[in-house]
């Protein structure tokens, strides 16, 4: 019986086997081979060690160090755990002003407003905001991770 | 593996509403991975730690609308960027200093590592050049398939499965030479 190179065995344990059909030979291989299995074993502890590193001194004390943060949720343009009082409070808010500024503007004289066309020019509209583009890590969307570490 | 997936995401937005339970599990499960991720790419230790803290503020901070990928991707691509923004931070500021940049990795390995062999394959990894290195960091460390890979680092499919393939026999290699192999 011929046995199956380390590099075959290597690229079948990280499944990187260039033809599908050279997959299946050297798995046929393998059901019959108890040789080449028990060097297949061998390469996938190096590979779970290889990507086992774990520096458990760092970043120890995360853990207590929760960050606090406001969460908004996508689509519904509101922020979590915003409590009913402020909301109330910044709705009072509005109302006042509307009554105070309807009653003092109603009284006032207002003068013609002059705007200069070059100040027009040079001060175009701000544009919308548009909605940032969210998506996660199989679904990226350009500039998503851009936005997250910025 | 569907239903793992979404009782992960579950378990990530309870995380991002304070639920200091869900941060307790989050934590415990990414931490140490993402610290190996974030040193082999930055090569020092205070940098990997800045590196996680700020993964998790960020992956907190930030609206999931698509779920079909794992958290542990979603984290992965966030503290790899950051660790590639820091690195290229850090050189800039070295050039512009004119200071004379000391490759700090080893000593970075051996003070963080408390164990003699990952000590070992950390070095072996810390050996590799910065291609493949980050093929491997990224498809071991940062749970992303080969396809995402390639996406992310901008390089065709087959020369990332070709650099997976260098990385871990290179790595074995050193590891054989070291009398570290199983």
């Amino acid at each position: 019986m011929t046995h199956r190179t380390e590099d075959e065995l290597l690229a079948y344990a990280l499944e990187v086997v260039e033809s599908e059909e050279e997959r299946a030979a050297i798995a046929t291989h393998l059901e019959t081979c108890p040789e080449c299995r028990g060097r297949l074993e061998s390469i996938r502890a190096d590979i779970e060690a290889i990507a086992g590193v774990r520096p458990s001194r760092l970043a120890a004390g995360i853990l207590d160090r929760r960050p606090r943060v406001q969460v908004v949720r996508a689509g519904l343009g509101g922020v979590r755990g915003f409590p009913l009082r402020a909301w109330l409070r910044a709705a009072a808010l509005i109302v006042i002003g509307l009554v105070v500024g309807f009653g003092v503007g109603s009284r006032v004289e207002r003068e013609p407003v002059f705007i200069s066309p070059a100040y027009m020019e040079a001060s175009p509209p701000a544009v919308a905001a548009s909605g940032a583009a969210v998506s996660d890590a199989t679904a990226v969307t350009p500039g998503y991770y851009e936005s997250i570490l910025e | 593996m569907q239903e793992t997936v979404d009782s992960e995401w579950e378990s990530f937005a309870r995380a991002q509403r304070g639920d200091g339970m869900a941060w307790g599990v989050l934590v415990a499960r990414h931490r140490a991975r993402l610290a190996a991720l974030a040193l082999f790419v930055t090569g020092s230790a205070e940098a990997a730690d800045e590196v996680v803290q700020e993964t998790f503020v960020r992956a907190l901070r930030a609206r999931i609308r698509d779920t079909s990928g794992t958290v542990r991707g979603f984290l992965g691509t966030i503290a790899y960027r950051l660790a590639v923004k820091e690195t290229a931070r850090v050189r800039r500021n070295v050039e512009l200093d004119r200071a004379e940049h000391v490759d700090g990795s080893r000593d970075a390995l051996e003070r963080v590592l408390a164990d003699e062999r990952d000590r070992l394959v950390a070095g072996a990894i810390a050996a590799l050049d910065a291609g493949h290195r980050d093929v491997l960091v990224l498809r071991f460390y940062g749970g992303h398939s080969y396809e995402e890979i390639a996406e992310s680092l901008g390089v065709p499919l087959g020369t990332v499965k070709s650099r997976i393939f260098y990385a871990v026999k290179s790595c074995r290699e050193t590891l054989r030479e070291r009398g570290a192999t199983s």
